[in-house]
């Protein structure tokens, strides 16, 4: 759009978290499809480090990061790696079955309703957040 | 002696001085005073309120509830405001539009 | 419409799940069946699933944005070293296989069924163990139910943030 407006400083990190958790939800339906599926292991994705380093950079906030110990006045900081991508990995804390598979049924139900739970709540919060923005535009198209 | 006699009779006159001044401009500097903390106030909850969206997206918001209300009081604090402050900008205007 | 390939996911594990249903409902109903066309006992049927790849535009994207752990393997089964790629898999019935166990053999010389020696073969389906697989395949089932109803929850939910 080119106009640089930014509607909060949250909301391109709210957008991420969104992506990451509809990802999540097909990931977590694929193991319940997959459930009975010989050797088959379920998969998990991991994005909290990723959007609290993101989260940190925005807001300024350096209690996220630890620092460096300086013991001696010739120390410098440590580098400032570049924010980490997500992981994927194999949620596999339940032993395999005779057949392979490690799919716990009820594990995957609970993970699946808290994701959908931090999704709605998500979608809930940017709305707010743009209707907060609107209210005002409203008001200042209301003064002439 | 003399000292602690002037000094008294000063600090009464310097007193009642200071309380009249005070009461002066005490109630312009509150008012202003006032909108800037209104507007503080106001600032705040929207950065509380942005602190809680942060939260939720990554994911490490301990109430829900919590979160939900920090970013609701943001947005009634906004409405307020800007509420407040289309009336008195109308009163503005009235004032602008009496007749001399 | 990508978007909808997550109701495809759930939709394949419900197909896999009903064929398996199926199949099970067939071995309890043929449990006495000694006569069957290509002659003997009815032998018992089971479902083989595979995983597929379901969408592998999308999986090949999330690889590359994201970092992958190995698997470290913890039964020693000689998985070391797999990665989670690709991520999002959905589920095909592979195959169909029968039991090829010895059937059980019962004594009734006046059986139209009985062999030379008298001996009647019948099926060596266990209506027990047939029940036990029934009660999963439908909690499968539920939970392929229940994780569709989600995603058609959040997709609502992603619509409403266009509407006031």
């Amino acid at each position: 759009m080119g106009m640089g407006v930014k509607v909060s400083r949250a909301h391109d990190l709210m957008q991420s978290a969104m992506d990451y958790r509809a990802a999540r939800q097909d990931m977590i339906s694929g193991n319940i499809a997959n459930a009975d599926t010989p050797f088959y292991r379920p998969r998990d994705i991991s994005f909290e480090d990723t959007l609290a380093q993101k989260s940190a950079q925005i807001f300024g906030d350096r209690s996220q990061t630890l620092k460096m110990a300086h013991t001696n006045g010739a120390h410098l900081d440590g580098i400032d790696t570049a924010s980490s991508a997500p992981t994927m990995f194999f949620r596999d804390g339940h032993m395999a079955r005779n057949d392979g598979n490690s799919v716990d049924l009820d594990v995957e139900s609970t993970e699946m309703a808290k994701n959908s739970t931090m999704f709605n709540a998500l979608t809930a919060a940017l709305k707010k957040d743009s209707a907060l923005f609107k209210s005002v535009i409203d008001a200042s198209s209301k003064t002439s | 002696m003399t000292n602690i006699h002037s000094l008294k009779s000063l600090s009464t006159a310097d007193l009642l001085a200071n309380k009249s001044g005070n009461a002066v401009e005490g109630s312009s500097t509150d008012f202003a005073q006032e909108l800037k903390n209104a507007l503080g106030n106001v600032n705040q909850m929207q950065v509380d309120g942005e602190r809680a969206m942060s939260d939720i997206a990554t994911g490490s918001v301990k109430d829900l509830h919590q979160a939900a209300i920090a970013i609701d009081k943001a947005e009634i604090s906004m409405k307020l405001m800007l509420e407040v402050r289309n009336k008195a900008l109308n009163a503005y205007k009235e004032i602008t539009r009496t007749q001399m | 419409m990508a978007f909808l390939n997550s109701f495809d996911i759930s939709g394949y594990g419900l197909s896999a799940q009903r064929v398996r249903v199926n199949t099970i409902s067939a071995n309890i109903a043929n449990a006495q069946t000694t006569r069957t066309n290509e002659g003997g006992p009815y032998r018992r049927q089971e479902v083989i699933f595979k995983a597929v790849d379901f969408n592998k535009v999308y999986n090949k994207a999330l690889e590359n944005e994201t970092s992958s752990l190995e698997y470290s393997d913890p039964l020693k089964e000689g998985l070391a070293g797999l990665k989670p790629n690709p991520a999002i898999m959905s589920v095909v019935v592979d195959k169909i296989v029968r039991d090829d166990q010895a059937p059980k053999m019962k004594y009734d010389p006046s059986h139209p069924d009985a062999d030379a020696k008298g001996y009647v073969a019948y099926p060596n389906i266990n209506p027990v163990v047939e029940m036990a697989d029934l009660v999963e395949a439908t909690r499968s089932y539920q939970a392929n139910v229940a994780a569709f109803e989600s995603a058609k929850n959040m997709a609502g939910s992603a619509i409403s943030i266009l509407q006031n």
